[in-house]
C-alpha cells in the first residue's frame, strides 16, 4: 500500500518534470494562471456583481447592506414593467442596437470584403495606395468619424445659421434629411466605416492565404465568376468571415461614443448609452453588470453558433500549393473605372475626414459667424479664455499635450509589447499543442476580453483597484498597462496563432536537434521567419491603444494623462478646433510609426491578422 | 480533335521573362510533358494554355479555336476552353463532399441531375473511390484525394487535360502506382494530356513527347527517347538521364565527317553519322594548334564498358543498386561514370581498364553548347 | 466541492464581519483632523498644512473637481503657500458620470481617491456623506458667512442652468415654460428649436427632470399653466401629476439633445434665422463667442448677458439651481491642507481668483457677493432647486418614466 503510493508520487514527479520540460507546456500553464487572474476573475466580478448590492446607493435604496445577495438587478432590468422599464432600458434598445450592429457589420464586411477582394484578386491599378489609405478610419478614434459625419452632412434645414452648413451643403447645396445625420442608420454607417478597414485586414488575410487553386479549379470547370464567389470562395472563407462579423458586431454594439454623439434628435438611444448610464450611476451599477453579461452572452452565443455550424468536417486546411501564383481577375477596360470608384470611396472615408480635421483646426469662427484662417490652435501660446482647459491654446506648444502624447506613446508601446508577446507565446503553445484541450482553452479565454465592452472592462478593473491587496494599482500607470495589455491580447493571439500554425514543427525541431535553447529558438529561428506577421501582431494593439478612450477613461486620474482623454476633455469643453488638431495629431503619429515599422520590418497592419 | 498550337508566346512578370517566345504544337492525343528545372517556365506555360495566366504576347490555338491572341485581343476564359486541370495540391473544395466535388463541373454544364449522378458514379468506379462518395476531402488520404481530383477533372470529359506536377505530393510507391494509372487513363480517355514535372524519369516513362524548357526558352521538343539519345544541347543532355551523361572536355580537329579529338590524355577518332555542323574557331588568338576547336564529348554511362579496353583507370567508387551498378572511374583529372548490368562490386582504388563503345556518342561545341554531331569514338 | 464552498462562505462571512466592525470604529484620523482644523486659526491651519508636507516630503495634495474653477484656485493656492508647488498640489478635472464610480469604489473600500473633491448630484453626494465617506470642514471667522443649511455637507459653489435664447432675434420671446411643451398646437409659439443636454449623459439634467415631478413645484407649474392657457390644469392623460405631464410634453418638444452646454452657448447666436431656446449653465456665458472676459466692471457683464440672451422673468421657473459641494474624503492623506484649501477657495480672495467674478457662480460664503447684480436668493426663488431626499426616493421610478418618454420620442 505505502509502496504503491510512493511509487505513484515518484511517477507523478517524473511526469510533471517531463511535462514541464517542454516550453509549450510551461507557457500554457503560465498563461492559464495569468488569464485566470486577468480575465476570468474580472468576469466573476461581473457575474457576482450582478447578484449583489454593489454600491452604497444600491444598498441604501434596497434597504440592505453592501454585498448582500439580490436578484433585483436581473429582475428589474429584464422584467420591470414600471413605465415599461425593462422594455425601454433593455429590450427595445437591445433590439435596435442589434439592428445597428448588424447593419454596421454588413457595411464593414461588405465594404472591407469587396476592397479586400479587389486588392487580392483583381488587376486594378493603385492597389498599394488604396490598401495603405483604407486603414486610416481604423486608426482614428471611432467618434472622430461621427464628428466628421456630422460636420459633413449637417445642414441649415436642420438648424439654421451659417455655422450649421456642413461640407456637403457648402459644396453642393444639398441638404440631406435629418435622419441621415442622426440616428440608427448614421450610427451604423459610421461604425461600419470605422470597422471596414478591420474587416478588410481580416478578410484580406484570409483571401491572401487561401489557396488560389481552389478558385482556379472552379474556373477551369466552367463556373461563372459569381458562382465561384458563392459556391467556392465564400463557403471556404465563411468561418473566418463569421468570426470577422462577430468581432465587428461586438465592437459595434458596445461602442458608446458614436451612438451618444449621433443622437442629437433623440430618435435612437443605443444599448451602450444605457449601459454607460447604468454603469456610471451608483444606483444602477448592478444593472450595468447584468447588461454587460447579456452583451457578452450574445457575442459568445454567436461564437458558439459559428463553431457549431463550421464543424470539424468542413474545416478549411491550407495545403501549401502554388498559391503564390494567384492569377488576377482581369477587368480589361473596367479596371480604371473600378479603381476610380474604389479611390473615391476610400478617399471619402479616409482622406476627407483628415482634410476636415485639418481645416477645422485652422479656421477660427468669428462672432459674426464668418471664419478666418489661423494657426493659433496649433501654435498660439495664449492661454484659452473662458474655461481653462489647457495651458496654451496651441496644442503644439502645450506642455500638457506633449506630456500626454509621451504617456500615450509609452502606454501603447508597453501594451503592444505585452499583448504582442503574449499573443506570440499563446500562438506558439496552441501551434505546438494542437488539439490539446488546455491549449485550446487558453486560446479561447485569450479571446474573451474582446467580447467584454470596453466600458465594463474598465469598470471591472476599477473595482479591482479598490479591492484589498490591489489598491496599489489605483490610479497607477501599471493599471492602464495591465488593462490595455489584457484587452488587446485577442488581436495578438489571433495573429500569433495563425503565424505559428503556418510554420512547420520541423523548423523548430531542426533547432532542437542542435540543442539550441528555447528562447534562442524563438528569437533566432521562429520569430525572424514570420517577422512581418508577428510584428503586425504588435502593431494592431499599439494602434488600438493609441486611439482608445472608453477603456481608460474610468482609470485615469487626470484628463491630462493620455492624448485621448485630453481629446475628450477638449471636445467636452467646446474647444473643438484644438480637439480637431489633436485628432489629426493622433492619426499622424500612428501613421508615421506604422510607416517606420513597415519600412524597417516589412510588417503592416493591413498585413496584420491572419498572417 | 484538338491540336494545341503555341505561337511566339511570351510571358513577362514585370521585367522577369518567364517564358520567352515559345512556339510548339501539341498533336491530338499526345501525352506531352513540360519538363525542366524549377523556375524554367513550365508551369507558367501550362497555365497560359489553360487560360489561368495571360500571356504578354503571342497566340494560342486549341483545336479550331484561337483561345488567345495578343494582337486581336482574344482571351477565351478557362471554363470555355474545354479543358481539365489537375492541380499539384489537388485543390479539392474542403466544404464539399467527394460527390459534390466531382459533380460541380457537370452542374456548370447544366446537366440533368440523374445524368450527373450517372457520370459521377462512372467516375467513382473508374478511379475506385465509390466508398468515399459522402466523405469530405479532409477525411481522405493523399492518394484518395488525388483520385478524387482526377475524377473531378475527368468528369466533364475534357478534350485536353492539364496536369501540374500531380504526383509530387505522393510517396514514392503511390507515385509509381499512379504513373501506371495515368498512362492507362491516357490510353482509355482519348484525350490530349499536357503534364508538368521536374522529374525526368516521370517524363521518360509517361510522355509521348517531352518539351524541355530552361529559363523560359524551349530547349528540345521531341519524343522521350530522342531527347535521351539525341540531346540538342548540353543542358538537355545533362538534365535527362540518370546517372547523367559523361561530359569530357577536349579539342577537336574536324575534317569532313571525322574529327580527331584529344582528350583524356590521348587522341580519339570520332566518326560522325552525318555531316558535322561547322564550328567557328573560338577566338582566333586562342587557336594555337592547327585550328582545333574546343568541344565537349558526351557519352552515356551505358556506352562505357568496363573490364576490357584500352583505357586504364582506377575505381573511384562503386554504387550497386541490384539490377545495375554504377561505377565511377578515375582517369587523370576526369571522373567517368559507367553503368554495368547486374551487381558487381569493384574494390575502391583497384585498377580497371575500360572502353568507349557504340555509336551514341554526342559531340558538343564547347562554346555554343549545342550538339554538332552524333557518332562513335575509337582510340588511336 | 461542498466543503470548499463552506470554507469560502466562512471566509467571506469573517471578512465581512471584520468590515462591519471596522465601520463601527471610532472617529477616523481625518475626522479628528477636521474637527481640530475647525477650531484652528488661519495661522495654525497653515502651520498644520506645512507640517504635513514636512513630515512626508512625498505627499501630493490631489484636488478632484468637476469644475475648472478649482484649477485656477489651485494655481493661486500654490502661489500663496511656499511649501506647495505644481508637483505636490494637483488639480484633476473630472466628468460627473465618469467620476461617480471612482468615488463609489473608494468609498466602498475606504480607499484613497483624493484629498479634496468638488462634486455635484445631490442624492449621490448625500449617500456618500451619509455613509461617512465625505466629510465637511466649515471655515469660520471674520471673512466667512455660510448659511446653516449649506454647512453639512458643505456647499462650495451653487450653480444654475437657465433658459437661454437666441438674442439676435429679439428678446423676451420665451415668456412661459409651457411654451416649451408645444401644448398649444403644433408650434412652440415663436420658438423653432429647444436644445437640452441628454439626461442620459448629464446627471444634473436628469435631476432637473426628476425635480419637475416633485409635489413641491406643482404650484409653480399650475400657476404658469393657468397664465398660459387661461384655464386650470385638468388631468386628461395617464400622467400622475402636472409635473409628469410637463416632463412628458417637454421631452417631446426638445429638438436637439446636445452633448455639451459649452458648445451650445458658444454658438447660440450664430443661428441668425431661427429662434432657439437652450438650457445651459449660466456660468457658461463666459464661453459665449464674441465676448471676451470683461473687466471687473459689473455693467460689462450685464451687456454680455443681454447679448447672449436670457430672461429673468420666465413664468413658471427660470431654470434649475444646484450645488457643488466642497468635501474631504475620509481617506485623505493631507486633511489639513484640504481644509486650508477649502478655506482659501471660499475666501473672498480665493473665490475671486478661482471664479473670476463670472456670473453663475454663487459662493456659499455670502461674503463673496456676486458683482453682476444677480443674486442667488433671486435665482432660488425663480428656479427649481434640487432636493436630495426627493431625488433619492424617487430616482428609480421617475428615471423609468423619463426613459419611457425618451424612447417614445424615438418611436414617433
Amino acid at each position: 500500500m505505502t509502496n504503491n503510493k510512493k511509487f505513484d508520487a515518484h511517477l507523478l514527479g517524473h511526469k510533471l518534470k517531463s511535462y514541464f520540460s517542454k516550453p509549450a507546456n510551461i507557457i500554457t500553464i503560465v498563461f492559464l494562471v495569468i488569464l485566470a487572474l486577468t480575465v476570468i476573475l474580472p468576469l466573476c466580478t461581473l457575474l457576482f456583481g450582478s447578484f449583489q448590492l454593489n454600491t452604497i446607493q444600491e444598498a441604501m435604496s434596497a434597504g440592505g447592506k453592501k454585498g448582500d445577495w439580490t436578484i433585483n438587478h436581473w429582475a428589474r432590468l429584464l422584467t420591470s414593467t414600471e413605465y415599461d422599464y425593462a422594455i425601454n432600458s433593455l429590450w427595445l434598445p437591445l433590439g435596435k442596437s442589434v439592428l445597428m450592429a448588424l447593419l454596421a457589420c454588413f457595411i464593414a464586411v461588405v465594404l472591407g470584403g469587396v476592397v479586400a477582394w479587389f486588392i487580392t484578386r483583381a488587376d486594378i491599378p493603385g492597389k498599394k495606395f488604396i490598401s495603405a489609405v483604407f486603414v486610416f478610419p481604423y486608426i482614428m478614434p471611432s467618434w472622430s468619424i461621427a464628428i466628421f459625419w456630422e460636420n459633413f452632412f449637417k445642414n441649415t434645414n436642420m438648424t439654421a445659421g451659417p455655422r450649421n452648413a456642413g461640407l456637403l451643403q457648402m459644396i453642393t447645396g444639398i441638404c440631406v434629411p435629418q435622419s441621415w445625420v442622426y440616428g440608427l442608420v448614421p450610427c451604423a454607417i459610421c461604425l461600419g466605416l470605422h470597422y471596414a478597414p478591420f474587416a478588410y485586414i481580416l478578410i484580406g488575410g484570409i483571401l491572401r492565404n487561401m489557396d488560389a487553386n481552389l478558385e482556379e479549379a472552379a474556373t477551369v470547370l466552367g463556373a461563372s465568376r459569381l458562382k465561384i464567389l458563392f459556391r467556392v470562395t465564400l463557403p471556404i472563407v465563411a468561418p473566418a468571415l463569421i468570426s470577422t462579423v462577430l468581432l465587428v458586431f461586438s465592437s459595434s454594439i458596445s461602442s458608446y461614443t458614436v451612438p451618444f454623439f449621433l443622437n442629437k434628435d433623440g430618435k435612437f438611444i443605443a444599448l451602450s448609452v444605457h449601459l454607460k448610464n447604468l454603469f456610471s450611476d451608483g444606483r444602477t451599477q448592478g444593472q450595468g453588470y447584468v447588461m454587460a453579461i447579456l452583451l457578452m452572452a450574445i457575442s459568445i452565443g454567436i461564437l458558439t453558433l459559428n463553431n457549431w455550424f463550421t464543424g470539424k468536417r468542413k474545416s478549411f486546411t491550407t495545403v501549401t500549393g502554388k498559391s503564390g501564383q494567384v492569377s488576377l481577375v482581369k477587368f480589361g477596360k473596367g479596371r480604371i473605372p473600378i479603381a476610380i470608384v474604389l479611390l473615391i470611396i476610400v478617399g471619402f472615408i479616409a482622406i476627407v475626414p483628415l482634410f476636415t480635421f485639418a481645416m477645422e483646426s485652422v479656421l477660427r469662427t468669428n462672432a459674426d459667424g464668418t471664419r478666418t484662417f489661423t494657426m493659433d490652435y496649433w501654435f498660439s501660446k495664449e492661454v484659452p479664455t473662458g474655461s481653462t482647459k489647457s495651458d496654451t491654446l496651441g496644442i503644439l506648444v502645450s506642455g500638457t499635450m506633449w506630456k500626454a502624447l509621451g504617456r500615450s506613446l509609452g502606454l501603447s508601446v508597453l501594451v503592444a509589447l505585452i499583448a504582442g508577446t503574449s499573443g506570440l507565446l499563446i500562438g506558439y503553445a496552441v501551434a505546438r499543442k494542437r488539439g490539446s484541450r488546455v491549449a485550446t482553452f487558453v486560446s479561447d479565454v485569450a479571446f474573451l476580453p474582446y467580447l467584454i465592452p470596453a466600458m465594463s472592462f474598465g469598470a471591472v478593473y476599477l473595482s479591482l483597484s479598490f479591492t484589498e491587496g490591489f489598491t496599489w494599482l489605483r490610479g497607477s500607470f501599471i493599471l492602464l498597462i495591465l488593462v490595455g495589455g489584457v484587452k488587446f491580447i485577442p488581436f495578438a493571439s489571433r495573429t500569433g496563432s495563425s503565424a505559428m500554425l503556418q510554420l512547420s514543427g520541423e523548423i523548430e525541431e531542426a533547432a532542437i536537434m542542435l540543442n539550441v535553447p528555447w528562447w534562442k529558438r524563438m528569437g533566432r529561428v521562429l520569430f525572424p521567419i514570420q517577422k512581418a506577421s508577428f510584428i503586425s501582431g504588435y502593431l494592431l494593439p499599439f494602434i488600438s491603444c493609441m486611439r482608445e478612450l472608453s477603456l481608460f477613461v474610468l482609470l485615469t486620474v487626470s484628463h491630462e494623462t493620455l492624448l485621448t482623454t485630453l481629446l475628450g476633455e477638449y471636445s467636452r469643453t467646446g474647444l473643438t478646433e484644438s480637439a480637431n488638431a489633436i485628432n489629426l495629431l493622433i492619426i499622424i503619429v500612428v501613421l508615421v510609426i506604422q510607416f517606420a515599422v513597415n519600412k524597417l520590418t516589412g510588417a503592416s497592419i493591413d498585413k496584420g491578422v491572419g498572417g | 480533335m484538338p491540336k494545341i498550337i503555341l505561337e511566339n508566346v511570351t510571358k513577362k512578370f514585370d521585367k522577369f521573362v518567364a517564358v520567352d517566345n515559345l512556339s510548339m504544337t501539341i498533336e491530338d492525343r499526345d501525352f506531352v510533358i513540360l519538363l525542366g528545372p524549377s523556375g524554367c517556365g513550365k508551369t507558367t506555360t501550362l497555365r497560359m494554355i489553360a487560360g489561368l495566366e495571360t500571356p504578354t504576347e503571342g497566340r494560342i490555338t486549341i483545336g479550331e479555336q484561337v483561345v488567345f491572341d495578343s494582337e486581336k485581343g482574344i482571351n477565351v476564359p478557362p471554363g470555355k476552353r474545354d479543358i481539365g486541370f489537375l492541380f499539384q495540391n489537388y485543390a479539392l473544395w474542403p466544404h464539399m463532399t467527394v460527390y459534390q466535388n466531382i459533380a460541380f463541373g457537370l452542374e456548370n454544364l447544366k446537366w440533368k441531375k440523374d445524368r450527373i449522378r450517372e457520370r459521377v458514379n462512372e467516375m467513382l468506379a473508374l478511379l475506385k473511390i465509390e466508398q468515399f462518395e459522402k466523405r469530405y476531402p479532409s477525411e481522405l488520404s493523399g492518394g484518395q484525394q488525388q483520385r478524387v481530383a482526377i475524377a473531378r477533372t475527368l468528369a466533364p470529359s475534357p478534350k485536353v487535360l492539364f496536369m501540374d506536377e500531380p504526383l509530387s505530393n505522393l510517396d514514392a510507391k503511390l507515385r509509381l502506382e499512379m504513373r501506371t494509372e495515368l498512362k492507362r487513363l491516357h490510353a482509355n480517355t482519348d484525350s490530349t494530356f499536357v503534364y508538368v514535372t521536374h522529374d525526368q524519369l516521370e517524363a521518360m516513362t509517361l510522355a509521348t513527347k517531352v518539351c524541355l524548357l530552361d529559363t523560359g526558352v524551349l530547349q528540345q521538343y521531341d519524343p522521350p527517347l530522342v531527347v535521351y539519345n539525341k540531346p540538342n544541347n548540353l543542358f538537355v543532355a545533362d538534365f535527362v538521364g540518370n546517372p547523367t551523361m559523361n561530359f569530357i572536355k577536349g579539342t577537336a580537329d574536324i575534317q569532313g565527317k571525322t574529327a580527331k579529338i584529344s582528350m583524356l590524355g590521348t587522341t580519339f577518332t570520332f566518326r560522325a553519322d552525318g555531316e558535322i555542323t561547322p564550328v567557328q574557331p573560338a577566338v582566333e588568338e586562342n587557336t594555337e594548334s592547327d585550328g582545333g576547336v574546343d568541344v565537349v564529348v558526351g557519352i552515356r554511362p551505358e556506352f562505357i564498358r568496363v573490364e576490357q579496353g584500352k583505357l586504364e583507370g582506377k575505381v573511384y567508387t562503386t554504387l550497386p543498386s541490384g539490377m545495375e551498378t554504377t561505377v565511377k572511374l578515375e582517369l587523370g583529372e576526369e571522373i567517368v561514370t559507367s553503368v554495368v548490368f547486374g551487381s558487381v562490386d569493384y574494390p575502391t582504388n583497384s585498377d580497371v581498364s575500360f572502353d568507349i563503345v557504340g555509336n551514341g556518342v554526342v559531340l558538343f561545341d564547347a562554346t555554343s553548347r549545342n550538339k554538332i554531331a552524333m557518332g562513335s569514338l575509337t582510340m588511336e | 466541492m461542498k466543503r470548499l464552498f463552506a470554507i469560502l462562505l466562512t471566509v467571506a462571512l469573517i471578512v465581512s464581519a471584520v468590515f462591519v466592525l471596522a465601520s463601527c470604529k471610532e472617529k477616523s484620523e481625518v475626522e479628528l483632523a477636521i474637527e481640530a482644523a475647525e477650531k484652528m486659526t488661519l495661522e495654525e491651519l497653515e502651520a498644520a498644512s506645512k507640517k504635513e508636507f514636512e513630515d512626508n516630503p512625498n505627499l501630493v495634495f490631489n484636488a478632484d473637481s468637476l469644475t475648472s474653477g478649482v484649477k485656477k484656485g489651485i494655481a493661486a493656492f500654490i502661489e500663496k503657500y511656499d511649501w506647495l508647488n505644481e508637483d505636490n498640489a494637483k488639480y484633476n478635472s473630472k466628468k460627473g458620470s465618469e467620476y461617480q464610480p471612482v468615488l463609489n469604489g473608494a468609498a466602498e473600500t475606504d480607499g484613497y481617491v483624493a484629498d479634496f473633491v468638488m462634486i455635484q448630484d445631490a442624492s449621490f453626494v448625500y449617500s456618500l456623506v451619509n455613509a461617512g465617506f465625505l466629510l465637511s470642514y466649515v471655515p469660520s471667522g471674520d471673512g466667512y458667512t455660510i448659511a446653516k443649511e449649506d454647512q453639512d455637507p458643505l456647499v462650495g459653489v451653487t450653480f444654475n442652468k437657465i433658459w437661454y435664447y437666441n438674442g439676435v432675434n429679439g428678446d423676451g420671446y420665451l415668456k412661459n415654460v409651457w411654451q416649451l411643451t408645444g401644448k398649444d398646437g403644433a408650434s412652440l409659439k415663436k420658438i423653432d428649436t429647444v436644445s437640452y443636454q441628454s439626461p442620459l449623459g448629464e446627471d444634473i439634467n436628469m435631476s432637473f427632470l426628476i425635480m419637475l415631478t416633485s409635489p413641491e413645484y406643482e404650484s409653480k407649474l399650475k400657476e404658469s399653466y393657468k397664465s398660459y392657457f387661461g384655464t386650470d390644469y385638468a388631468k386628461t392623460d395617464d400622467c400622475k401629476s402636472i409635473g409628469y405631464h410637463y416632463v412628458e410634453q417637454f421631452i417631446k418638444a426638445v429638438t436637439t439633445w446636445h452633448d455639451s452646454d459649452t458648445s451650445e452657448v458658444k454658438n447660440m447666436n450664430n443661428d441668425a434665422h431661427k429662434t432657439g431656446v437652450y438650457f445651459a449653465g449660466l456660468a457658461k456665458v463666459k464661453d459665449y463667442e464674441g465676448y471676451k472676459l470683461p473687466d471687473d466692471d459689473p455693467a460689462n457683464w450685464k451687456k454680455v448677458l443681454k447679448g447672449s440672451g436670457f430672461n429673468y422673468q420666465v413664468e413658471g421657473f427660470n431654470g434649475f439651481v444646484y450645488n457643488m459641494w466642497t468635501l474631504i474624503p475620509k481617506t485623505a492623506k493631507c486633511p489639513y491642507t484640504a481644509c486650508l484649501f477649502i478655506r482659501y477657495l471660499l475666501s473672498e480672495e480665493g473665490f475671486a481668483k478661482s471664479f473670476e467674478n463670472v456670473p453663475g457662480y454663487y459662493c456659499s460664503n455670502t461674503k463673496c457677493a456676486p458683482t453682476d447684480g444677480t443674486t442667488l436668493a433671486g435665482w432660488k426663488s425663480s428656479c427649481l432647486s434640487e432636493d436630495p431626499e426627493y431625488l433619492a426616493a424617487n430616482y428609480d421610478s421617475v428615471t423609468a418614466f423619463i426613459k419611457q418618454q425618451l424612447t417614445a420620442v424615438g418611436q414617433k
